[in-house]
């Protein structure tokens, strides 16, 4: 699955410790996050949505 | 670092310091002690400590988010499956006296785990990305 994790961080000026911090959870889960090696539960995907004020499929797509 | 990580490392250095200190202290006193429930009793001082220990990374493991706490269940998944092996494949060659072993032995069981999981949780951590 894709996503525009680093670009709405990056809009933010957020570090990834920086958002790690606002979702509760590790650096390390937002850095898997960002380079598709996870994809978060519905929970987070949710949490993640709502802290950047968009709808989840504006912010994760799956693969072509 | 996270509160919670700060959080399992006091724990876990508070119970393995007391851990050492019963090890040091007071385990060797069970040979000495004549009466059974007492010999006993000492001689299973060192599980208090090390179910402190064990708290611990259960506390760890329960409070971590959902990514690192794949990351531990995978590591702990794989470190059970080689333990199982090895003591099963030990067991076999005892049963069939090709080897012997006493039961001692058996205190390598959690420090080969513990030792395993560690080096995989660390192998997990680079593959997806140091914290």
């Amino acid at each position: 699955m894709n996503n525009r994790i680093r670009e709405l961080r990056g809009n933010r000026g957020w570090s990834q410790a920086e958002l790690a911090e606002r979702l509760d959870v590790s650096r390390q889960t937002i850095n898997a996050i960002e380079t598709g090696k996870y994809d978060p539960s519905l929970p987070l995907a949710f949490a993640i949505a709502r802290l950047f004020g968009a709808s989840i499929e504006s912010i994760f797509t799956p693969d072509a | 670092m996270r509160a919670l990580e700060k959080r399992y490392r006091r724990e876990l250095f508070l119970a393995m310091a007391a851990y050492v200190v019963v090890m040091l202290l007071i385990y060797p006193l069970a040979r000495q002690v004549e009466a059974p429930f007492w010999r006993a009793l000492v001689a299973l001082a060192p599980v208090l400590p090390f179910a402190a220990a064990l708290r611990a990374i259960i506390r760890h493991v329960r409070d971590s988010d959902e990514f690192q706490r794949r990351l531990h269940l995978e590591a702990l998944a794989i470190s059970s499956v080689v333990v199982s092996l090895l003591s099963t494949t030990a067991a076999f060659l005892v049963a069939a006296k090709v080897i012997t072993l006493d039961g001692t032995v058996l205190f390598w069981v959690f420090p080969a785990l513990a030792g395993l999981f560690g080096a995989l949780r660390c192998w997990n951590a680079r593959r997806y990305g140091r914290e």
